[in-house]
């Protein structure tokens, strides 16, 4: 599982509107423009970037309306409790959707300045919890394939103590 | 304006103050130890990203065999237009 993938799974609805909203401004650069961050004779945002991008602000503003609405009959008692509990649920199929299709970006495209730019954010996202099980699991990982790379192998042991360092300092 | 100087000297505390800047300290190494560790796993993804992409052998070799067919193909074409004379160059030689 990568990084990206074991952060975005374990973001509450209020973050991920939060992260997206910051991203906001660059994605709609990125739409208006799309040759900004790219050499003529060879493009570097790849077409199913754009497409991945034009679905996460369709399924972003799509389901942050239909929260609001549900907030707003909710505060209100506009609705019966299995009404609450249907809007929920298709809230929560919603954003698993929308996780899905920014994890499909972030993890296909790792050359365009702009994803590389998004993966950056998410950092400010990542918990100490998320990032000592991440650890954990990459370490077990690769040495079951027992991958020919030492170097990433000592790279992801200079992680996984950073993240026990971290819950030290914690607590 | 002196009273003023005294009460808040009064209310100074340096045992908590340093406590304080402990905890601003202990908070920042967190910070950024996460940041370091994220960065690391992310470089992580994308070796293992290109590593992956350039693991595609099966669609090198169906290429190759198209780039072979497709000439083999233009061969035989070339030497079907030569084959009448075939019989007649034998019998010059």
């Amino acid at each position: 599982m990568s990084f990206s993938r074991s952060i975005i799974k374990g973001m509450h609805i209020s973050a991920l509107y939060k992260y997206l909203k910051n991203a906001n401004d660059s994605i709609t650069l990125l739409l208006e423009n799309p040759l900004s961050h790219s050499i003529r004779i060879r493009p570097v945002i790849k077409s199913h970037t754009i497409t991945l991008v034009e679905n996460i602000m369709e399924l972003y503003k799509d389901l942050e309306t239909f929260h609001a609405e549900t907030e707003e009959l909710a505060r209100r008692n506009a609705l019966e409790e299995s009404d609450l509990a249907k809007r929920d649920l298709k809230v929560n199929d919603k954003l698993i959707h929308l996780k899905e299709v920014l994890i499909n970006l972030l993890d296909n495209d790792f050359e365009n300045e702009f994803v590389k730019k998004l993966r950056l954010d998410l950092i400010d996202y990542v918990t100490l919890y998320d990032l000592t099980k991440h650890a954990k699991n990459k370490l077990k990982n690769l040495n079951k394939l027992g991958h020919v790379k030492p170097d990433i192998v000592s790279q992801a042991i200079l992680a996984n103590d950073l993240a026990i360092n971290a819950e030290k300092n914690e607590q | 304006m002196q009273k003023k100087m005294s009460n808040s000297l009064d209310s100074f505390d340096p045992a908590s103050t340093s406590w304080n800047m402990d905890v601003d300290r202990y908070k920042n190494m967190v910070k950024q130890d996460i940041a370091q560790a994220s960065a690391i796993f992310h470089y992580i993804d994308k070796y293992e990203y290109m590593h992956n992409l350039s693991k595609n052998k099966a669609g090198k070799i169906i290429k190759r065999r198209i780039r072979k067919t497709k000439r083999r193909n233009i061969n035989n074409r070339n030497s079907r237009k030569y084959r009448k004379y075939r019989n007649s160059t034998r019998r010059t030689h």
